[in-house]
């Protein structure tokens, strides 16, 4: 989504950014992982763009930053509350033991605990692959989001899913 | 889509090799309701779980919340990011607006109650009772005579005594 503005009052807004507000929620959901915090997040990303709106002169991808936004307004949440996400390191990012009675979970247990492997994923991966699988965004767009090169963007893509993988592999594997 | 197909897609798809549209034709494979090959069942969870996440939504009353906060701000003011932090503002002054009125506005009133007694049960029950009561109530006003007297003549005594010392 590609607009080029020199104002913008609360019909453009309205037509413009509010339109993107479940990828934000989508994406202050998988970084806070509460539904009650994501949402006054992207209430609040949402007035925070509304305040400075005169600085959407500048912007050509209008959704890819306010998507840069969220990703830092959460970031900046989960600093504020010490989460953490923020202190745990690669070691701690091992993937989940898999129980021999992990056989026996049914295919709805096995989809929510695919979910939390992918919460539980180093930031950069996990929200890469959110943005990608999820999202569907194209690498150049997730580069822009993510203020991230286009090989560290693919690395971290090949690391996540790589470790989904290795997860799906042992589970069934001990089955 | 024949098995060697998907097979192919699914490898490239966890070195990171596919395309957006590559990455759909999987999703369908997946979520499309077909029949997945055996030993590809251990990858279903994981696009299923993917598609599940791209129907979380925000609540359908999130957008007019935001809108109604766009609409206070008409003079481009900076508005605040917790519309309900400032509306327990104002509620709570208008408690305290409400009780200083009540206080003001309420009639003054006096502590005129008393615990209610039960008269019955001094009433006699008898006329025999009765005159018991009353000679009862006679010998107690007496003896309160008879202490007066004593007393007054105790006092008219202490008189005489000290008029005595005096001639």
């Amino acid at each position: 989504m590609y607009f080029l503005l020199t104002t913008m009052d609360k019909k453009a807004f309205k037509k413009q950014v509010l339109p993107v507000k479940d990828k934000l929620y989508r994406l202050a959901f998988r970084l806070l992982q509460e539904v009650n915090e994501a949402q006054d997040a992207v209430q609040e990303v949402l007035i925070k763009l509304w305040n400075q709106r005169q600085k959407l002169a500048g912007v050509n991808n209008i959704e890819a930053w306010a998507m840069r936004v969220t990703r830092n307004h959460c970031l900046d949440r989960l600093r504020a509350r010490k989460n953490r996400l923020e202190q745990l390191d690669e070691r701690q990012h091992q993937l989940p033991a898999v129980e021999p009675s992990s056989v026996e979970l049914d295919r709805q247990e096995m989809v929510m605990q695919v979910r939390q492997l992918m919460n539980r994923l180093p930031e950069n991966q996990r929200l890469v692959m959110h943005l990608r699988d999820i999202e569907g965004y194209t690498y150049k767009e997730i580069m822009e989001i993510l203020d991230m090169p286009e090989n560290q963007v693919k690395t971290n893509l090949f690391r996540a899913r790589k470790k989904m993988r290795a997860y799906l592999l042992k589970t069934v594997n001990y089955g | 889509m024949d098995r060697t197909t998907i097979i192919q897609l699914i490898n490239r798809y966890f070195e990171g090799t596919t395309s957006l549209e590559e990455e759909a034709q999987i999703s369908a494979y997946f979520n499309g309701g077909g029949v997945v090959e055996d030993d590809l069942l251990m990858y279903q969870p994981l696009f299923q779980s993917i598609s599940l996440e791209k129907e979380l939504q925000l609540p359908p009353t999130f957008d007019q919340l935001v809108l109604d906060q766009l609409e206070e701000d008409s003079n481009g003011r900076v508005i605040s990011l917790k519309p309900w932090r400032r509306w327990m503002s104002v509620a709570a002054g208008v408690a305290v607006l409400l009780v200083g009125l009540l206080w003001i506005l309420s009639p003054p009133t006096t502590t005129t109650e008393t615990a209610a007694i039960d008269w019955s049960q001094y009433e006699p029950g008898t006329p025999e009772e009765a005159m018991e009561l009353y000679k009862m109530a006679i010998m107690k006003v007496g003896s309160s005579l008879n202490e007066g007297a004593k007393t007054a003549a105790s006092k008219v005594q202490r008189i005489d005594e000290v008029v005595q010392f005096f001639e």
